[in-house]
């Protein structure tokens, strides 16, 4: 599976008018426009159910971009 | 007339060097921020008694300055989020016709293709004129909100200095706000809670502490400690958060904490129950009120054990009774009178809302010794996390999908935001119909908050004689089934 793909499907489900030329590994939350409590939660069940993981509260606090939650998923699977 | 920007000045004069506002890693004094305040004023300062500007900025040193300079110079603050649907931003524009919207380059962008002759200004280049300031006539009216009314008109909720600092007197004299307080808040200046913490630190010259979403519980909490913050003002669901997942790292960063308030919605028992119990010194209350009648009463669980799920006791000088449609009923509307009561809706809508200084709220409650009570609601509103979602607008929405014959949106019990959106379609072929792509179309046309959370599908309503969807029976069944 390539992950790092996943991870963007999971971003631009959550941003839909996320594009390619503002999607980025390393852009940070604050960056995005719209990214609060509701998207984080999004997010994180989004990845939940797509990587078949569980993430702890502590673990969704740490996840600022897209690598953060690359690089949790990847440790999981 | 004094108005809610002028205890800046007061403050600026006799405690100049005291921090007032920390955003970030960025801190302000009483005197760094008066100043800001009156060079915008001055470059905003060519507009006629009464008009209107826009502001759109998150939680920042930009909002503050913005929103407390046009209210210095006299002229109404519209608020609006940036996470405002395009669909809800024409509405509101169109309704109450700004001078200008003062934003930033980045929130401007995000409505570069929505079809308005409003000029946006951005902030940093106003705030490069050098104008002169000049004292003008200043209007009663303070600011404009809208809050969630039907589908085609947002109601524009137009408040008045005096029911800004009838509130705020209130706030500080209940909950015994003072200047040694230092307040963090990680709530949304765009609602009437944030902006009436923000109202609560400036009236006592305290130090206010903005977080701009509370994705990040944990850096709240840190800043509660490093601070030595005294008050905290949040969400139930975020308290929900905090006690349920980071009960020991509550108890830690939070035992200095002499208050915590929160609002918007009803809190839970059980968080109600857990804080008391992990901070016994702290004084736990939350107050029930809405943009037009803020802060209606107040409730302070540690002195009332056993009323957890009460709202509390009128606040000083604000009346509240119970009309019934019927005398046997326990329930009634919500009907609420006293300064801290708007007159009326921005262009004098929704008139019928308002009877002899009452405001009819559609809340439903009943009181017991003299202690409020919430029960739901007369309309169909859905209050999500605090945010109020008018079925209707997501039904319209939603229905723009082909093959959806009808649809119902409801609000559904969640354990973190105490109601969320389910939708309920009728169509008459499933097959035709993509689930992923009915939340992708919200996520795009909706704010996130009135995005469906559950799906389902029915071959038929249940309808009246005269053809008309009984949402209260799907409402019923949802209930009965869960």
């Amino acid at each position: 599976m390539d992950i790092e793909n996943e991870i963007k499907k999971v971003f631009f489900d959550v941003f839909p008018n996320l594009t390619d030329k503002n999607y980025g590994l390393d852009i940070e939350q604050n960056d995005y426009l719209n990214w609060d409590s509701f998207a984080h939660l999004e997010l994180m069940t989004g990845a939940e159910s797509k990587f078949q993981i569980k993430i702890s509260p502590e673990d969704s606090l740490s996840i600022k971009t897209a690598r953060d939650l690359l690089e949790l998923v990847k440790s999981r699977i | 007339m004094t108005n809610i920007s002028d205890y800046l000045i007061k403050h600026a004069k006799n405690n100049p060097d005291k921090i007032f506002l920390i955003v970030g890693k960025e801190c302000f004094t009483f005197k760094e921020i008066f100043d800001k305040v009156e060079k915008l004023a001055s470059n905003l300062n060519n507009f006629s008694k009464n008009s209107i500007i826009s502001i759109m900025f998150e939680n920042s040193l930009e909002f503050v300055i913005s929103y407390l300079a046009i209210i210095k110079i006299g002229q109404i603050v519209h608020v609006m989020s940036p996470t405002i649907s395009k669909e809800n931003f024409l509405k509101q524009i169109n309704s109450c016709e700004p001078v200008i919207i003062l934003t930033l380059k980045k929130f401007k962008n995000l409505f570069e293709d929505v079809n308005t002759n409003k000029q946006f200004i951005d902030f940093y280049e106003l705030d490069k004129q050098n104008s002169t300031y000049e004292n003008n006539e200043k209007s009663e009216f303070t600011s404009l909100l809208y809050t969630s009314g039907t589908t085609s008109s947002p109601k524009g909720v137009k408040i008045k200095n005096s029911n800004i600092i009838f509130t705020t007197k209130n706030i500080s004299n209940v909950l015994e706000y003072n200047n040694k307080d230092v307040d963090i808040v990680p709530l949304s200046l765009s609602h009437s809670f944030g902006l009436g913490c923000l109202h609560t630190s400036l009236y006592n010259g305290s130090t206010i502490i903005l977080h701009k979403n509370t994705i990040n519980i944990l850096d709240i909490l840190d800043s509660i400690l490093e601070n030595n913050a005294t008050t905290l003002a949040a969400v139930p669901a975020t308290l929900t958060k905090l006690v349920n997942d980071f009960p020991e790292k509550f108890v830690e960063k939070c035992y200095g904490l002499r208050l915590i308030i929160t609002n918007s919605t009803k809190i839970s028992k059980n968080t109600t129950k857990k804080i008391l119990k992990l901070l016994p010194k702290t004084k736990l209350a939350t107050y029930y009120g809405l943009t037009e009648a803020s802060r209606s009463t107040f409730m302070i669980f540690n002195d009332n054990e056993g009323k957890e799920e009460s709202v509390g006791k009128a606040a000083p000088g604000v009346e509240i009774k119970i009309v019934k449609e019927n005398k046997e009923l326990k329930n009634g509307e919500i009907w609420i009178k006293g300064e801290n009561v708007i007159e009326s809706y921005w262009n004098s809508e929704f008139s019928d809302k308002f009877e002899e200084g009452w405001i009819k709220t559609g809340d439903l409650g009943f009181f017991e010794n003299e202690y409020l009570y919430l029960t739901g609601r007369k309309d169909h509103i859905i209050n999500v996390g605090g945010e109020k979602v008018h079925p209707e607008e997501v039904e319209n929405i939603v229905k723009k999908i082909p093959h959806i014959d009808d649809v119902i949106a409801l609000g559904v019990e969640h354990e973190l935001f105490g109601q969320v959106i389910k939708i309920i379609i009728k169509t008459s072929d499933e097959s035709k119909i993509d689930i992923n792509s009915i939340i992708t179309h919200c996520k795009k046309n909706l704010e996130r908050f009135k995005v469906p959370r559950e799906v389902e599908f029915v071959p038929e309503f249940p309808k009246n004689e005269h053809g008309k969807i009984i949402r209260h029976l799907l409402e019923k069944n949802y209930h009965e089934n869960k």
